[in-house]
């Protein structure tokens, strides 16, 4: 037997007290009297009774006994012995899809709440939840407790499969007991899922995209915008920067047939740049994808600084004189590492001592190839988009290593005549030696790799779950409304905006709920009922309390007492 | 001392009865049926020779011729013997010291009226005691010999006899009765002395014991024991069997002709005394 307040049976010594006070009160106190013979006549009544009052008085020390051991033991709160409780696994699925306006996730968790509290004290309840990593919260509770706060249902996936994995190996579960609950909206094989309510209609955005043209202040907006409900759904939405209501901009989706998905744009003017919001209105069954946020770049000139060991060529400063307007600082020679705080660096006859650059030749690694013929460019890349070099003529050259990390954009039987990477593009010739300024694609190339390399680069937008590393290093990661900053390894919680700084670089990242699994609501399963908790036997200090009160009152009763 | 003046003086106003007065062998100052030298006239005779002549009434000789001599009453003393129990069982509730004082009441009224005096102070055995004592001389002495008399020893009534000048006197005894053979003992003092007055010293805590609980009680002279459950119930039964036991003395004592008094111990000694004034009793106002 066990007991809930071990320490009260220490109040089985009270039984010593009730021992001694029976013996002092069988213990006849002596009274030396004048005359005995009138209580001799008086007592001679009482004898004949003596036997009934010896047995009348045991019987009283017994009961007074017992009836101070039940209280003690009342007192200590024993618990049954007898059957083990049952363990029980209640699993929740707290994928976005449960946090559905039709009230699933209210009803699994006051479901769950009154499940809990009926549960009977020798059963127990440890909560999982199955999200995109399925966890336990808390230890095992004890039954009739209440359920603990859980966090409201917004992640990308619901493992139930993997809770129900996690509850199997759970350690603590007493062996042979365990029963799971799972309160999903999709199909599981648990014990019990309780049937929940059925979803309503609901539009999602599963894409956004906000780009700025290149040395402008117009930013082309485009969100996709998908319908997973029964019926065809119309719908507006708007874009804002901001947070006033003259910011917004209109997004005329229109009708969506069921399963119907439709790309929605507009073109806005954003100098500042910022972080794009777009809403669909009004809400529906799901809140959570109704909303996509994007980082858009200030609009600002780019930075170029030339870097020649002799006069700069004037093929070059031509074409830059032509890009004068979209720069902020014309061509320059500057001294290699005094090169900090310029966009694209470009090193005309020399070698640099650190991307990114713009390089116009290389140090000699390679043998000089003299006319290698012109194969083939890269007419897809961004850099070469739409110009012509098929009259491209260079006499000498120093073709480049193939590096799987670079794209080749000229290339020739000799080996790549010019490669460009994520931050720096290079020409295995001298301008000099080819025809290359001659061309008239020329001055798109210089723009071309410009605009290239000195385009903004938004941290790429986040998925709620995703962890996100924007720096080596350490930095700081503020979230919005957060007024201290979070440090280290981050992980995208809710849709929204945060800034990634480093120094003095604050760089904004887009975190997004596009799961089109989750914005598919579907009407959950049919659940089974929940098992009806046993019903909690009355407690046994309840019966010892009320043996002790029947055994005293008896005590009171009998004839004879004193 | 037990009593101051003027307690004394209210003893020397009172004097001794007794329904049937046996005077004693010496001239005192009570009537006897005996002829004597007294100067209250009883009667005449015929003259006989050897007669004093002094007695001879001459007037009657003058008118009859015939010679008669008058005859006197003799007064004769009382012997009076007091019988105080000090024994065990007087120790409680101040009955022995409710009893001393009334024999020595009763002890002084006696020396004060010139009757001869013998006391005894009595347990299971006489304890002291002195005999023959007349005179308001001798009452101091009686007096301290009764405060100084030693107590202790079981009650026995049988252990108090009265000398044999008293066997026609009055006898007083004064003891709680404790004795179941009290009445015995009361009867064998008839024969001799005739008058017996049985003084009953009581207390009221005998009659509502502050006692309760279960107890043992030991008994004061006989160290006999037993144990009792002072409930309302035995307590009731208690005084019942007390009361009776008073009441069966106070009868015999009725039967036998022998004046009782039952007295309180707590009670003022002049209550006590009058107690022994009303009709029945054992004193009277001269």
């Amino acid at each position: 037997m066990s007991f809930d307040r071990p320490l009260f049976l220490w109040a089985f010594l009270a039984l010593a007290p009730v021992v001694a006070a029976f013996l002092m009160k069988r213990r006849r106190m002596r009274v030396v009297v004048s005359d005995l013979e009138a209580w001799l006549a008086a007592a001679e009544a009482k004898r004949a009774k003596a036997g009934w009052r010896t047995i009348r008085d045991a019987g009283s020390l017994a009961m007074n006994l017992a009836a101070c051991a039940a209280l003690a033991l009342a007192a200590a709160g024993p618990r049954r012995a007898g059957p083990q409780g049952t363990d029980w696994a209640l699993v929740f699925d707290v994928s976005a899809s449960m946090g559905a306006r039709d009230g699933r996730w209210r009803k699994a968790i006051e479901g769950a709440d009154a499940f809990a509290r009926a549960l009977p004290s020798r059963d127990r309840f440890r909560i999982y939840l199955a999200g995109e990593f399925p966890r336990a919260v808390g230890g095992w509770r004890g039954g009739g407790e209440a359920l603990p706060v859980l966090p409201v249902p917004e992640e990308r996936a619901g493992d139930v499969d993997g809770a129900l994995a996690l509850v199997a190996l759970d350690p603590g579960a007493r062996p042979g007991t365990l029963r799971t609950v799972v309160w999903t909206d999709r199909a599981c094989a648990a014990d019990f899922a309780p049937r929940l309510g059925k979803a309503g209609n609901n539009l999602a955005i599963e894409a956004i995209e906000a780009s700025r043209e290149w040395n402008s202040a117009k930013v082309e907006v485009t969100a996709r915008v998908a319908n997973y409900a029964s019926a065809a759904v119309g719908t507006m939405g708007w874009a804002r920067f901001g947070s006033g209501a003259d910011d917004l901009i209109p997004l005329d989706v229109g009708d969506l047939a069921t399963g119907e998905s439709k790309a929605v744009s507009a073109s806005v003017l954003a100098p500042a740049g910022g972080m794009l919001e777009v809403n669909l209105t009004p809400g529906d069954a799901l809140a959570l994808d109704d909303s996509g946020f994007a980082a858009v770049p200030p609009l600002r000139r780019a930075r170029v600084l030339v870097e020649a060991p002799e006069a700069k060529s004037p093929f070059l400063s031509s074409a830059l004189a032509v890009l004068s307007p979209a720069l902020e600082e014309g061509s320059g020679i500057v001294e290699p590492g005094k090169a900090k705080g310029a966009d694209v660096f470009i090193f005309d006859r020399c070698t640099p001592s650190a991307f990114p650059c713009l390089s116009i030749a290389l140090p000699e690694v390679r043998p000089a190839v003299d006319a290698p013929a012109v194969t083939s460019w890269a007419t897809d890349h961004p850099i070469l988009r739409g110009l012509d070099l098929s009259r491209l003529r260079v006499a000498r050259a120093r073709p480049l290593p193939r590096d799987p990390g670079a794209t080749v954009l000229i290339d020739s039987a000799a080996g790549p005549l010019a490669a460009a990477s994520a931050d720096h593009v290079v020409l295995a010739f001298a301008l000099e030696d080819s025809n290359l300024p001659l061309l008239a694609a020329f001055p798109l190339f210089v723009r071309n790799c410009v605009e290239e390399l000195s385009r903004e680069r938004p941290l790429p937008p986040a998925l709620t779950g995703d962890w996100v590393t924007p720096f080596a290093g350490s930095y700081e990661v503020w979230e919005a409304g957060s007024t201290s900053p979070h440090a280290g390894a981050w992980r995208a919680g809710r849709p929204g905006v945060v800034i990634f700084r480093q120094g003095g670089v604050s760089r904004p990242l887009a975190v997004n709920f596009f799961d089109p699994a989750e914005s598919a609501l579907v009407d959950p399963p049919a659940g089974r009922e929940l098992p009806a908790p046993e019903r909690e036997p009355s407690p046994p200090w309840v019966f010892l309390a009320a043996a002790a009160a029947l055994l005293l009152a008896l005590d009171w009763a009998l004839p004879g007492r004193r | 001392m037990l009593f101051d003046d003027s307690f004394l003086r209210t003893l020397e106003s009172l004097v001794l009865l007794a329904k049937r007065l046996r005077t004693g062998e010496r001239a005192g100052e009570r009537p006897s049926p005996r002829t004597g030298a007294s100067v209250e006239f009883r009667d005449y005779r015929s003259y006989v020779e050897g007669d004093d002549l002094r007695t001879v009434d001459w007037n009657v000789y003058a008118r009859h011729g015939q010679l008669h001599v008058k005859q006197f009453s003799a007064e004769r003393d009382l012997h009076a013997w007091v019988a105080v129990d000090v024994s065990e069982s007087m120790g409680f509730f101040g009955k022995r010291d409710q009893a001393l004082a009334l024999a020595a009441a009763v002890g002084y009224v006696a020396l004060a009226r010139g009757d001869t005096l013998s006391w005894e102070a009595f347990g299971e055995k006489k304890l002291a005691g002195g005999e023959g004592l007349r005179g308001k001389g001798a009452g101091i002495g009686f007096l301290r010999a009764l405060e100084a008399a030693p107590a202790g020893g079981k009650t026995d009534l049988r252990a108090a006899s009265p000398p044999p000048g008293a066997s026609r006197g009055l006898a007083v005894v004064v003891s709680d009765f404790c004795d179941t053979r009290s009445r015995e003992a009361l009867h064998t003092m008839r024969p001799r002395g005739g008058n017996v007055v049985a003084l009953h010293v009581v207390a009221d805590e005998e009659l509502k014991p502050a006692l309760e609980g279960p107890l043992r009680l030991v008994d004061a002279e006989t160290g006999r024991e037993v144990d009792v459950d002072a409930d309302e119930r035995t307590l009731a039964r208690y005084r019942e069997a007390l009361v009776a036991r008073w009441d069966a003395l106070e009868a015999f004592c009725a039967r036998e002709g022998m004046p009782y008094r039952r007295v309180l111990a707590r009670a003022p000694l002049l209550d006590a005394v009058a107690a022994l004034l009303r009709p029945g009793g054992a004193l009277a106002r001269r």
